[in-house]
């Protein structure tokens, strides 16, 4: 088992260009004094199929460089790639699941889900179909024809998250996607998505601030300081695939999390 | 593994059983007792004046008994259906152009600031203008008929302009970047997200206009016009008539309790069900779990 903290910019694989990629993105909000930084620069890169986490304190920017990535926001300097190629006007390449579910409170659940083929140009009846398959997948099948207000929360995230996998083409960017459920229905969460992704194999930078889900879902962890955020390291998950949540009862997961909890101290995020 | 497993085991927050679609056994069906309520302060205060007409006994042209009001609603009842429907005619008009007119007002300064700056503080300044004064010089400038029906635009889209703008700008801004995401378009936006977010807004200020219209309408015929009930009770106090007036007055009533009853009953058609039943929950209802 090899463990390695390194610059994000190591381990660029020579054939296929990384589906995502961010270069030195800065981002200023103006404030009553001056501009206050939110992105310092960040670069970070998604591999075709990767699951990348990425960790930092509240309030360091990571959700503001979400937005920057899926072309929600214009950085001040630095470009994003996607499959190696700049990418301007890229809204809508990569589907964003956002902090809060953002499910259309006046559209059925299987509407909300069957939102991207429908955009997609597929005929309602196929779309439809897609939803309710997708819905039986995150196991709210009988449910289809409610409106999200009747659903729990967890529910409500659940049937984001097959909102997210059927717009999803091959690149998902998830906001911290559950950290507002108990940890019991997080971890059943994980599980679920650790399944969908073995399945589809999309590109994902799965925000959190959550150590050990970060450990269970990633590839790849990198960590961003308090704001303004950079990255500041990275640990290489060495974890065997196809994984469940019980590999954080392991040994290995221990040991990771140490290097986590070691290269986060660093940043300043624990002071 | 060592952990028992319960067969039946998922995960925590998955029902208990897949409820049914439309889950019908909670919806409050209208018992028949609904309009009761409705009908209690007109029966109690024309009791109260009736008894105090057969006591005073004062001078019908001053202030007529409501059994005397009755008689003139059904003796005239011909008269009176003769000039309600030029008013309904002008309300419905007037207020068709005012909606048309507010909603794209509303469009055009919610989409954009420039707009908003040209536009906003005109449409404000519009409702400080003293109706009754400009009234006569409209009828003057234009012909009866539309000099009516831009006093009732005039006076009906104030509040679509307002709601509309409010409940455009009012939109989580989270659903229209999510689905911007997942490749929507700027006219997807609109449709289905940007307008279903504002309509229950929008209805708001629609049931406003909709009673706004009548007084309009009343306003340009008493100013304007032969026919219409605001003609008509200009016509009556000047004869002394005063039960007609005050039958005039119940016509009246009943247009504008008419007109929005009808909004609310098309609000119910454009929105659905469920999330329209969470609407409109009332205050206690929203602070239980219903
Ligand atoms: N529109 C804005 N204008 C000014 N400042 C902003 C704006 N949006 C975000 N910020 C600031 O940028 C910083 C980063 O916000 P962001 O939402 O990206 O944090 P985050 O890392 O996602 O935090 P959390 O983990 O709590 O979600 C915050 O300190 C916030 O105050
Ligand atoms: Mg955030």
């Amino acid at each position: 088992m090899t463990r390695r903290r390194a610059a994000p910019s190591d381990g660029v694989l020579a054939h296929h260009p990384p589906h995502l990629a961010a270069r030195g993105l800065r981002l200023a909000f103006p404030g009553r004094d001056g501009d206050v930084p939110v992105l310092d620069g960040v670069s970070l890169e998604v591999r075709p199929g990767e699951l990348v986490a990425l960790v930092g304190p509240s309030g360091s920017g990571k959700s503001t460089l979400l937005d920057v990535l899926a072309g929600l926001a214009e950085p001040d300097a630095g470009e994003v790639l996607i499959d190696g190629r700049p990418a301007p006007g890229r809204a809508g390449r990569l589907t964003l699941m956002p902090q809060r579910d953002a499910l259309l409170p006046w559209q059925t659940v299987a509407r909300n889900v069957a939102t991207g083929p429908r955009l997609a140009g597929v005929a309602r009846e196929t779309a439809d179909g897609e939803a309710r398959a997708a819905l039986a997948r995150v196991g709210l099948e009988g449910f289809e024809d409610h409106y999200p207000h009747a659903l729990s929360g967890g529910m409500r995230q659940r049937a984001a998250l097959a909102r997210t996998l059927l717009a999803g083409r091959g690149a998902w960017l998830l906001d911290e996607p559950f950290g507002a459920l108990d940890a019991l229905t997080r971890a059943g969460m994980q599980d679920l998505l650790l399944a969908l992704w073995e399945e589809h194999r999309p590109s994902v930078l799965l925000v959190t601030h959550d150590l050990d889900e970060a450990l269970v879902l990633a590839d790849r962890v990198l960590v961003a300081g308090p704001r303004p955020a950079r990255v500041a390291g990275v640990v290489e998950v060495t974890l065997p695939r196809p994984r469940r949540v019980e590999v954080s009862a392991s040994a290995e997961f221990a040991a990771l999390k140490g290097d986590l909890l070691a290269l986060v101290r660093e940043t300043g995020a624990l002071a | 593994m060592r952990a028992t497993r319960d067969a039946a085991a998922r995960a925590p927050d998955a029902p208990a059983a897949p409820a049914p679609a439309a889950a019908p056994a909670r919806r409050r069906r209208p018992r028949p007792g609904r309009w009761l309520p409705a009908l209690v302060l007109p029966f109690v205060l024309i009791a109260v004046w009736q008894g105090a007409a057969m006591v005073l006994r004062p001078r019908e042209w001053l202030l007529p008994s409501p059994a005397a009001i009755a008689g003139a609603l059904w003796d005239d009842r011909g008269r009176l259906w003769f000039h309600a429907q030029a008013t309904i005619a002008t309300t419905l008009a007037g207020l068709a152009i005012a909606v048309g007119a507010g909603v794209l007002l509303a469009l055009l300064i919610a989409w954009s600031r420039s707009a908003e700056r040209a536009v906003y503080p005109w449409v404000v300044a519009s409702q400080t203008v003293p109706v009754l004064a400009v009234a006569p010089l409209l009828v003057v400038w234009l012909d009866p008929e539309p000099a009516m029906l831009a006093l009732v635009a005039l006076v009906a889209f104030f509040p679509v302009v307002v709601a509309g703008v409010d409940g455009l700008r009012a939109a989580d801004p989270l659903l229209a970047r999510t689905v911007r995401t997942m490749g929507a378009r700027p006219g997807w936006v609109w449709r289905h997200v940007l307008v279903p977010g504002a309509l229950p807004g929008l209805f708001t200020g629609l049931r406003m206009a909709a009673v706004f219209a009548v007084t309009g309408a009343v306003v340009g015929e008493y100013v304007g016009a032969e026919r219409g009930l605001g003609a008509f009770s200009k016509l009556t106090t000047g004869q002394f008539q005063t039960a007609l007036t005050f039958a005039a007055v119940a016509w009246l009533a009943l247009i504008g309790v008419a007109l929005f009853a009808a909004v609310s009953a098309l609000e119910r058609l454009a929105l659905p069900h469920r999330h329209r039943a969470v609407r409109r929950r009332t205050v206690r209802e929203r602070m239980r779990r219903t």
